[in-house]
């Protein structure tokens, strides 16, 4: 992994209406952590991935993604409202979800 | 004006119709009401409507037609048929909830409203139990009920949530989700947003009451109580007696519902704080249940309903919410029932006046006629 990576996670809605956000910095990832990172993003289809999917009505308790990537100089804006969630970027959400969990504000970094 | 007499019930709406009333000759009056309704069985019917199925299958009037999947931790719906209606229980807790939750929450629609499933006509009651892993969430997704099993993934001692079918509430929640989407239609942003979720919220707790036995002056008032785990500082997800009071805790913050107009959240996050404004409205519906005392489905909760199912539209907002529900009051109960002064009392104690001076509209007069 040589291009540095910043995403700028959160997730909106649901039931609970409990909101989660966290920053993810390549910089302070383990090496296996930001391979992964870096392998989800492109499993993901960046940059080709639409800026917004499903996202104009939103059905009821259901997540809204709002991703803020920054991969090198190239900047990115993702917006995705279950439940047409692209099965190939469900694994990034994962990672990013895990990593933001039970936790109000959470940074990775050490 | 025979061809604006077929296209009247299809393509004008009720205050149109409503001037035509008022303001028509008798032969246009006459039309008027014919199409009107026409239209009233088209909307409970929802026969056609863009971007939703409606279920094949439909059972007989009050029959309900359960239907239990499992996703097996996946995300495709609605996964693998585990229980259908009449069958005995599959020993999996989550599908056990959700088939006697979606019961209990058409039992209380059917016995108590004369409401027969969903959409009015016996539709089947879609969940899917295990969705994906570790989600830690609820919803309807515009044909069925969908839950996720918390946070099942993480150590014991690291979870926060557990299964999304342990309360009852949560279940009707979902379910009212449904029937909101077959009778207003409150879109799901801002206040119409809020008092979408307010409904769900509302009937979701009548179904707990009801399944306790409960009376107003009895319950909790409590949304989503057995959620949380023991690591939450938190007695449940909200508060409808005590808006912001549900949860303090130094992981997931603070309860951040209000409970007055007057701490009414602006913010852009989660659809305009539709989780978190429906605090007020579901303040005045206690408020309003309080005053009535009883089993607050019998008459509080008969106003929501019918005011949902009548009255309100897609932007109603929080007054119109308030002047729509008195106004079924008045039509129930009289103008100068007790009743109707409680929906008044409910309202104001969250800082919304009902307009009183608001002639109940013709067009409810005329769908008041019709109704069955």
């Amino acid at each position: 992994m040589t291009v540095p990576i910043i995403i700028e996670f959160e997730r909106a809605g649901g039931y609970a209406g409990l909101s989660l956000r966290n920053t993810v910095d390549s910089h302070f990832l383990s090496t296996e952590d930001a391979e992964e990172l870096g392998r989800l993003l492109n499993e993901a289809g960046l940059p080709e991935l639409k800026k917004e999917i499903n996202l104009p009505e939103s059905s009821p308790d259901q997540f809204k993604y709002t991703l803020r990537i920054q991969m090198g100089e190239e900047q990115h804006l993702i917006q995705l409202a279950e439940p047409q969630i692209p099965s190939s970027v469900r694994p990034l959400l994962k990672f990013l979800t895990k990593r933001s969990r039970y936790k109000k504000e959470n940074k990775d970094r050490p | 004006m025979t061809n604006q007499v077929n296209q009247l019930h299809y393509f004008l709406p009720p205050y149109i119709i409503e001037k035509i009333i008022e303001r028509g000759s008798p032969k246009q009056k006459e039309r008027a009401l014919i199409a009107l309704g026409i239209s009233k069985q088209i909307r409970d019917r929802r026969e056609s409507r863009p971007g939703v199925v409606l279920s094949g299958i439909t059972a007989a009037p009050g029959q309900k037609k359960r239907l239990i999947y499992d996703a097996g931790f996946g995300s495709d719906l609605p996964g693998a048929l585990v229980r259908s209606e009449g069958d005995a229980s599959t020993g999996d807790k989550a599908a056990d909830e959700a088939y006697d939750g979606a019961g209990l929450t058409y039992d209380l629609y059917n016995d108590i409203f004369g409401r027969n499933s969903i959409d009015g006509s016996g539709m089947k009651l879609v969940s899917t139990v295990h969705y994906m892993q570790g989600y830690d969430n609820a919803f309807w997704d515009g044909e069925q009920m969908v839950y996720g099993d918390g946070d099942e993934d993480l150590p014991q001692e690291e979870r926060l949530f557990n299964r999304f079918t342990i309360a009852v509430d949560i279940i009707g929640h979902e379910l009212t989700h449904g029937i909101t989407e077959y009778t207003a239609r409150l879109v799901y942003q801002d206040q119409s947003g809020a008092l979408n979720e307010s409904f769900s919220d509302i009937m979701g707790i009548l179904v707990k009451q009801r399944s306790l036995g409960q009376k107003a002056e009895e319950a909790d008032w409590l949304i989503g109580a057995g959620l949380f785990t023991s690591l939450i500082k938190g007695k449940a997800l909200r508060s409808m007696k005590d808006p912001g009071t549900a949860y303090d805790d130094p992981l997931i913050g603070k309860d951040p519902q209000p409970g007055h107009m007057k701490d009414y959240v602006k913010t852009t996050s989660d659809n305009g704080g539709v989780h978190i404004n429906s605090g007020i409205p579901n303040s005045a519906f206690y408020w309003t249940a309080m005053e009535t005392g009883g089993f607050a489905w019998e008459k509080a909760g008969k106003i929501w309903y019918i005011a949902l199912r009548d009255k309100l539209n897609e932007t109603s907002d929080f007054q119109d919410a308030a002047d729509k529900t008195w106004q079924t009051a008045v039509s129930l109960y009289g103008k100068n029932s007790q009743e109707q002064q409680a929906v008044i009392n409910g309202w104001k104690k969250v800082g919304i006046t009902v307009k009183t001076d608001k002639k109940i509209h013709c067009i409810d007069k005329i769908r008041n006629w019709f109704r069955t």
